[in-house]
């Protein structure tokens, strides 16, 4: 029977001589490896949109396809913030496309999504969390940021920043378990073909591996990357928006 | 030893009836529903028929699989010390989902009858997305009939009383975590079903939105899987009382907190996908918002599971 493990098996432990050995401080080699290759397939991406939008416009699809993303991604963000700012679409429309292709890049044989490690989609979760803290700062002033916490009574403190905490681990833990999950049924369905060449014949022909994969990999891993983005705006929209609010309900009776 | 010879026929017995029961009481219901809308629209008679056919074939599959358990555990008698538990963990790993699923299944089936009763001639589309709906349900009494087959292979080598009940801590997460899951699956299938009759122009965007909320209304049992898997594997020690009382508390603790998270998950989508099919124009803005709220309802899920997931790490 195969063996998982929430946290990795080849672990190196770069702060051990400063005593930290529990598996928090640990580094998994082959998630750092398949985290570089994303960001090296992101990095040539990037370079290929800019050359593709140097083109005209008429005689390329890629330009197209990467324009069309971006113009609804825009409309996502404006519509929930209310108001477009470009450094939150920025950051939500990153956390997507890295996400998304963490998610699928386990297409690639040998390689590991580096979303199944507990301490990537942790790390995700607290880089959304800091980003929403520090845009609620900057958006509300330090002294009514810290008043937010004393609403509705001053009884209500550490249930807030219970709430507040909390939206890391419903976040984090939503990615890394759907796409832990994956990873542990299409294992257990190649431990189950791999016996001999024939049930490996019968799992190619039958179409069971394809329907996996296109599941758990593509769709599975494109609804979460999606999920991950759309809560993280919608934690930022509440606290971002607060002050916008009274401004945007007059917009809105205009528009009525 | 005579204890585990009762249990040993006793859930042979009971697996295969309690999903007999719950399958044919269902299949009374979408056979009901089928006459009643043939009565209403006798021209759209080989459509129904048809549909109904479908359909009962699709119920029958949990019904099937406690065959399957019977006679697999029929096949090798079991001989074994330390038997009762895990034969008590299939038990609750195909008979709890699977008596779900059989009467949770029919609603939807029956909805869509009468839909094609209603839309006669846009009878293939609304088959099409009864099929996709009515086997999401069945996903969780697959996951239960998997995870039974491996505590079947592993009741062998099991050779002290905490083994035997980490693999029914295995069973009971599968199986009451998948409660939950069928019952919103079932709810938004028949509105699904429901709705596409109502309006057959927003049939692209009801079967795009099913997609979604359908992985969203899941997540919950995946989580159940992973916690039944980690229990499979964890390396117990030979007569510690204390890590079978916690590897039960985590299935417990997983499988309660599924339940209510992805029933009004299913609800909610279900009344989101009903306002698709009235205005279509917003599909949007509804469909962003109910992913949004099936978000948050997740996270409860989300919580029982993650405390789970840290009472595995501790033993």
């Amino acid at each position: 029977m195969a063996h998982f493990a929430v946290f990795k098996e080849d672990i190196a432990y770069p702060f051990a001589q400063f005593g930290l050995t529990s598996p928090f401080w640990g580094v998994n080699l082959q998630t750092i490896t398949a985290t570089w290759i994303v960001l090296l397939i992101l990095i040539i991406l990037s370079i290929a949109t800019q050359l593709a939008l140097k083109k005209s416009e008429s005689e390329n699809a890629f330009g197209f396809i990467i324009i069309s993303f971006v113009d609804n991604f825009k409309n996502l963000v404006d519509q929930t913030l209310g108001l477009f700012h470009f450094r939150h679409f920025t950051f939500v429309a990153s956390l997507f496309l890295f996400i998304l292709t963490c998610n699928l890049v386990s297409i690639i044989p040998g390689l590991e999504e580096p979303t199944s490690d507990i301490l990537t989609t942790l790390a995700l979760g607290i880089t959304a969390f800091v980003y929403t803290q520090y845009s609620s700062i900057a958006a509300n002033g330090l002294s009514s940021y810290l008043k937010g916490y004393l609403k509705p009574f001053f009884v209500m403190l550490p249930l807030n920043i219970i709430s507040n905490l909390a939206t890391v681990i419903s976040i984090s833990f939503r990615l890394f378990g759907n796409i832990f999950g994956g990873l542990v049924i299409s294992n257990l369905w190649y431990r189950a073909i791999s016996y001999s060449f024939i049930t490996e014949l019968i799992g190619i022909l039958s179409g069971i591996n394809l329907t996996i994969t296109l599941f758990f990999v593509l769709f599975e891993g494109f609804i979460q990357a999606f999920v991950f983005a759309m809560l993280s705006l919608t934690y930022l929209s509440l606290e971002v928006r607060a002050e916008e609010s009274e401004n945007h309900t007059a917009e809105g009776k205009k528009i009525s | 030893m005579i204890i585990t010879t009762i249990l040993y026929f006793g859930t042979i017995a009971a697996v295969v009836a309690i999903t007999s029961i719950a399958v044919g009481l269902g299949e009374s219901l979408i056979s009901k529903e089928a006459i009643k809308c043939i009565d209403i629209q006798p021209s759209s008679r080989t459509e129904i028929n048809k549909t109904m056919l479908l359909g009962v074939a699709l119920a029958e599959t949990s019904a099937i699989i406690g065959l399957v358990i019977g006679v697999i555990l029929i096949s090798k008698g079991l001989n074994y010390p330390y038997a009762g538990l895990p034969l008590l963990g299939i038990f609750l790993a195909v008979g709890l989902p699977g008596f779900t699923a059989g009467l949770a299944s029919a609603k939807p089936i029956a909805m869509a009858c009468q839909s094609i009763m209603r839309q006669p001639f846009f009878s293939n589309k609304i088959i099409n997305i009864m099929l996709i709906t009515a086997s999401f349900i069945q996903t969780p009494v697959i996951f239960g009939f998997i995870i039974s087959l491996f505590i079947y292979y592993q009741i062998p080598f099991c050779t002290n009383f905490t083994q035997s009940i980490a693999l029914f801590a295995s069973g009971l997460s599968i199986g009451i975590g998948g409660i939950g899951s069928i019952i919103g699956l079932s709810q938004y299938a028949t509105e699904a079903c429901a709705s596409v009759g109502y309006n057959r122009n927003a049939y692209f965007r009801v079967i795009t939105f099913t997609f979604i909320s359908q992985a969203l209304v899941e997540t919950p049992v995946i989580f159940a899987l992973i916690i039944s898997l980690l229990i499979l594997n964890t390396n117990i020690p030979i007569d510690s009382f204390a890590t079978g009382v916690a590897v039960t508390a985590a299935a417990l603790c997983t499988a309660i907190s599924n339940i209510s998270a992805s029933i009004s998950s299913g609800k909610t989508a279900a009344s989101a996908c009903r306002q698709i099919t009235l205005k279509p124009e917003l599909y949007s803005t509804l469909s962003k918002a109910c992913l949004v709220a099936q978000g948050m309802l997740d996270s409860f899920a989300i919580y029982g599971w993650a405390i789970a997931l840290f009472i595995l790490l501790k033993h």
